[in-house]
């Protein structure tokens, strides 16, 4: 009995120590299932924080990426920027440049100087301005444009253009036809005659001439009698000539007696106070008169070979011409000193 | 023909104390211009043939412009103009401000040995 017992009790245990291998065993396996599950956990986990990294970590690079990307962008886009900038800036550059060429250009060259001449001369005989007459001591005259008539002791009959940059020579030492010519010829020995013309209205006579000098250029304008002359450049020579034209087309000189002669007139004045009694040897003695503009005018509705046959016929019979006059006038130092004493009593 | 072109240039008179100096000994001619005269520009390229022809006389150049005060004193008041002195003394003069011709100055040149 008790030996079933103890059998029964043997059997209970083995049953109860199989039970508690297999709870081990389950235990166990639990354990490691669970082990396992806390490593599939783990793993799952780390594998999460792996993607969690990965992901910050692509996230950051991807934001680096973008910041690369843009830093990278900035060069080329100020390259082009620069570039555009360089193109628009040569674009303006280039078209100022054009822009000064072409203001700088000349407009007086030697194709288009007959064209501007011929336009600077058909405007100036179509000039019909009357109110602008400056009376300025010795001559009056139109003053088209920046020009200033000034005279003084050492300095002849001039017009002065604008700051003194063009000093013009007024005489009416020509003032008779015949010398047209001979004053064109003096003009051609001092150098080249670039350009001459002749015109030959019903009221006036002259002619326009541009000689070359060694530096710079002569030009002429001659308008019955009146001779305006000044050195200037080529490139003048077109606005100078219309301004001179209508300064000799206007002008009207007070003084046209030539100067050595308006001396010897004071004289006779001075002589003519202290002798009263003798008016008449006085008068005698008178210089002849100058030929005026005026004059040259009253014989301005002839025709020039007439006027100039009718010259050489006066001259044939009076063979004093006015350079013979210029030549007779005296004005030397004996004279001079003559004046002066006079002056001293 | 340059080098004698040179030769017969004139020198020009820059101050008053030159000009007492240049005209005390000796026939001296002394031409008043300017750089804008016209008429001084005319005469200009035959008068090395009449410093050539008269060449017992010396030849000057004053610029009126540079010497205003020296016109002022002798009474030029026109150029081109020539006046002449011998020793000092002025012996002639072909002062106006008409344009002069070769034949005037030679003529006037001439008269200076009569």
């Amino acid at each position: 009995m008790s030996k079933q017992k103890n059998g029964m009790k043997s059997v209970k245990e083995e049953k109860m120590k199989l039970n508690t291998n297999q709870s081990k065993q389950q235990f166990t396996n639990l354990l490691k299932s669970s082990k396992l599950q806390l490593k599939v956990l783990n793993i799952k986990n780390k594998l999460k924080v792996q993607a969690v990294k990965h992901k910050w970590f692509q996230t950051t690079e991807d934001a680096q990426m973008d910041t690369c990307s843009t830093l990278e962008a900035k060069p080329s886009q100020l390259r082009s920027l620069n570039r555009a900038t360089n193109i628009f800036s040569g674009v303006i550059i280039a078209g100022l440049s054009v822009g000064l060429l072409y203001m700088a250009r000349p407009v007086v060259t030697a194709e288009t100087f007959d064209v501007k001449m011929e336009e600077s001369i058909k405007a100036a005989f179509a000039y019909q301005g009357s109110d602008i007459n400056i009376t300025n001591g010795n001559v009056a005259y139109h003053i088209p444009r920046q020009f200033q008539y000034q005279w003084s002791i050492g300095v002849n009959d001039v017009i002065k253009y604008k700051d003194n940059e063009v000093i013009m020579h007024y005489t009416n030492q020509y003032n008779t036809p015949e010398t047209f010519e001979l004053l064109r010829e003096e003009n051609k020995g001092a150098g080249e005659e670039v350009f001459y013309q002749q015109f030959y209205t019903d009221t006036q006579k002259g002619f326009i001439q541009l000689v070359k000098l060694p530096e710079k250029y002569l030009l002429t304008v001659l308008v019955n009698g009146t001779k305006l002359s000044a050195i200037i450049d080529y490139k003048e020579a077109p606005y100078l000539a219309y301004n001179m034209l209508i300064l000799g087309r206007t002008v009207e000189g007070y003084e046209t007696v030539p100067v050595s002669q308006a001396e010897e007139i004071d004289v006779e004045q001075e002589a003519e106070a202290a002798i009263d009694s003798e008016p008449a040897e006085l008068m005698s003695r008178s210089v002849p008169e100058v030929v005026t503009s005026q004059e040259v005018d009253s014989n301005s509705n002839e025709e020039m070979p007439e006027l100039v046959d009718e010259i050489n016929e006066k001259n044939d019979d009076e063979p004093m011409t006015e350079t013979e006059q210029l030549l007779q006038f005296d004005f030397s130092s004996n004279k001079r000193n003559e004046a002066l004493s006079t002056d001293g009593e | 023909m340059e080098n004698k072109r040179e030769e017969f240039e004139m020198k020009e008179i820059t101050s008053i104390e030159q000009y007492q100096k240049v005209i005390a000994n000796g026939k001296v001619i002394i031409l008043f211009t300017a750089n804008w005269c016209p008429d001084c520009m005319v005469i200009k390229p035959f008068l090395p043939n009449v410093i050539e022809k008269y060449n017992e006389y010396q030849f000057y150049t004053v610029n009126r412009d540079q010497l205003m005060d020296l016109c002022i004193e002798l009474d030029i008041f026109g150029i081109p103009s020539f006046v002449a002195f011998k020793n000092g003394q002025e012996v002639g003069r072909l002062v106006n401000k008409e344009r002069k011709t070769r034949e005037q100055i030679e003529g006037f040149i001439e008269s200076l040995a009569e």
